[in-house]
């Protein structure tokens, strides 16, 4: 397939025309199914289609005229194949936006021209951040009402101004109309005085994302299978690759083995790759659990009980000091608690609300320090690494998610690991 | 890799990740080209039958190749298969007053007796969002009540692979490895790995079933196509007979051909 595909979410202000922006992508390419656009036209008032509608299948979302969940679409452009995440863009429905977010390989961010940057720009763009979404294109939208050149200048720079506060460097800022469906695929005369991509020239010219099979390996063991045949250790390679002969080494257990085959049913295999799924058998120990990780011996990630990270709480119930929380990071589970937050942060303001914090309501984010009941392997976050990314569910449920800072090297005071 | 090979792993981790929480759990096998898929998907994830039961909701009004089919590949691929059936399906006439009753009857309740019995705590679901507008909603780890109410409105979060909350007493979980893949990734996958398909899906007579149920409940539709490759074709060229009426630019007209013959569309 010489095709490339990569998945895009859209984020920003609830009715700065995201959904809208969407339906135009998808009838601008031509993927539009067949009955959506007359079901759309039937469904409006007036002269203006309400592109919106394609994206919201729920009853009560078209009566509310807000999207209340993520819902996937494709459209294709000269170079590629795009799979675009809609996200919601109000307060209450962040959890579904975060679960959205966080597949995409790039974000572009809609603010409307006239309004502004907003709250929810502010939050879905902290957002992205700390979901490591650094791709981000800005589209100024609603240009259709008339907005002058200084109006845009100075919109694109609050914008602009927005993420580099967040270490994101923008990849494009482009004047734009959903509705009309200037600037998308094709160049609007309409907006004389612009001269960059156009939003189409923009998502072609992103950098696919690196590949992951380059990466040291990290194999997290998701289950051992006994039945139909032999001992297999199954999992999905998260990065890096496996080959039959290679030697790994398992953490947190810290003990080597080799690898005596890798397979997949019914295709004859002696490796894979990142992404992956696989079964292994080993020459070694056979006891390695669900939660073991086989990595690359002279490239192992840290093993501690101590992880300094950035969460972002979902949870309706919001968090206390002392609450009982499960970690869990790839298969990796342990319970755990956070012992210290050192700020709290108001995740659209990005004020800091207190320090030595005590409590997290849902939405905002948190500099903490997580003590678990026993080691874990977790790497710094960086663009990406899965040992970097973990969630923490309060009363079995999902309750936030979070990003590794850093992982203090085991000392002393946990005891030495035989290696 | 290609889209549908990471469409096969995403579905296998899930698989995999609902047995290893899940150790009583069942397949729901309609028999169809969905749920067949789903379940040579958990052949390839478990390295032959799964070490779970395979169940078919039997209204007793099916047609007669999906028994042949259900039968010969049940056999052929060692699968537990288990039959849930309502006491009322061998009702020989038609009982109910409408569609929602009988379905209600014989899918529904079969289902919850069966649940009832075998304590199931998670069920595979060959379910795809992009069969119907509410199903685009849907998540992988999705919990039902006792009643099999859906409270669509609070879902749990899915972020970065892990699933759903942990089981409460008296539900189960329903499980869709397949959320996805598109009609036609089902097809191109089918036609990739010669997964066998019951052959109601094949024309006959100019006329072929594009979706299957209940045999008074379902109509074919006009088609010529015989083969797993002629539906892919089909599936594909539909789309562009159905737009030829359009004025169209022609690089957009471009587009749709690459997308079409790399399998994209």
């Amino acid at each position: 397939m010489d095709l490339q595909w990569l998945r895009i979410v859209v984020v920003g202000h609830v009715d700065h025309g995201k959904s809208t922006l969407i339906g135009r992508l998808l009838h601008d390419s031509g993927a539009l199914p067949e009955g959506r656009l007359d079901e759309i036209a039937r469904g409006s008032n007036g002269d203006a289609i309400e592109w919106a509608f394609l994206m919201d299948h729920f009853h009560e979302e078209r009566e509310q005229e807000r999207t209340i969940d993520s819902t996937q679409a494709f459209f294709a452009t000269p170079k590629r194949v795009y799979r675009i995440i809609d996200a919601p863009g109000h307060k209450e429905f962040l959890k579904n936006m975060v679960t959205g977010a966080a597949q995409a390989d790039a974000a572009v961010l809609v603010v409307d021209a006239e309004a502004g940057v907003l709250e929810q720009t502010r939050r879905h763009a902290a957002m992205l951040a700390m979901l490591g979404r650094r791709r981000v294109i800005v589209a100024i939208n609603k240009m259709d009402a008339a907005v002058g050149r200084e109006w845009f200048d100075a919109v694109a720079e609050a914008a602009l101004s927005l993420l580099r506060q967040l270490d994101i460097a923008a990849h494009a800022v482009i004047p734009i109309s959903a509705r009309c469906g200037w600037n998308l695929a094709a160049r609007a005369a309409e907006i004389a005085w612009y001269d960059g991509p156009t939003l189409f020239e923009a998502l072609d010219s992103l950098e696919p994302p690196a590949p992951l099979s380059q990466l040291p390996l990290r194999f997290p063991v998701q289950d051992v299978y006994d039945f139909n045949g032999r001992r297999r250790f199954v999992g999905r390679i998260e990065s890096g690759r496996m080959a039959q002969g290679q030697t790994v080494l398992a953490v947190p257990a810290g003990r080597t083995a080799r690898i005596a085959s890798v397979e997949r049913f019914l295709e004859d295999r002696t490796s894979a790759e990142a992404g992956e799924c696989a079964g292994v058998t080993l020459d070694g120990p056979q006891d390695l659990a669900r939660g073991e990780i086989l990595c690359d011996p002279d490239a192992p990630p840290p093993v501690v009980r101590r992880i300094e990270a950035n969460v972002f709480w979902l949870g309706d119930q919001g968090w206390t000091q002392g609450d009982s929380l499960l970690l869990r990071c790839v298969t990796q589970e342990a319970p755990c608690r956070i012992e210290s937050v050192r700020r709290r942060i108001n995740s659209s303001t990005f004020e800091t609300i207190e320090t030595d914090a005590a409590r997290l309501e849902a939405t905002e984010v948190g500099h903490v320090v997580i003590v678990a009941e026993r080691p874990v392997a977790v790497e710094e976050f960086g663009g990406g690494d899965p040992l970097g990314r973990f969630v923490l569910l309060k009363d079995r449920a999902l309750s936030a998610g979070g990003t590794v800072t850093g992982a203090e090297s085991a000392n002393r005071s946990f005891g030495a690991r035989s290696a | 890799m290609t889209d549908l090979d990471e469409l096969e792993n995403k579905s296998i981790y899930i698989i995999r990740e609902a047995y290893s929480r899940y150790r009583n759990m069942a397949i729901l096998w309609s028999i169809g080209k969905d749920s067949t898929t789903l379940v040579w998907l958990c052949r390839k994830a478990f390295f032959g039958p799964p070490p779970f039961p395979v169940v078919h909701i039997d209204t007793a009004r099916k047609f007669k190749e999906i028994y042949e089919f259900r039968d010969r590949y049940a056999a052929e691929w060692h699968l537990d298969l288990v039959i849930a059936q309502s006491p009322r399906a061998a009702e020989s006439a038609p009982t109910f007053c409408n569609k929602l009753e009988c379905c209600t009857e014989l899918k529904t309740n079969a289902l919850r007796q069966l649940i009832a019995r075998r304590k199931f705590d998670a069920l595979l679901l060959a379910i795809r969002r992009d069969e119907h507008g509410i199903r685009a909603k849907e998540r992988f780890f999705s919990p039902r009540d006792s009643d099999f109410r859906w409270n669509y409105l609070d879902q749990p979060a899915e972020l970065w692979d892990q699933f759903g909350s942990t089981a409460q007493e008296d539900t189960h979980l329903r499980i869709h490895p397949l959320l996805d893949w598109r009609e036609i990734d089902v097809w191109r996958y089918v036609q990739r790995e010669r997964i066998p398909v019951v052959n109601l899906y094949f024309a006959r007579d100019g006329r072929r079933y594009r979706s299957i149920g209940c045999e008074p409940c379902c109509r074919p539709v006009e088609s010529n196509a015989a083969t797993i490759d002629e539906i892919v074709v089909e599936l594909r060229t539909t789309r562009v007979a159905e737009r030829s009426g359009r004025a169209q630019d022609k690089e957009q007209a471009f587009m749709m051909q690459k997308l079409r013959s790399l399998g994209y569309m």
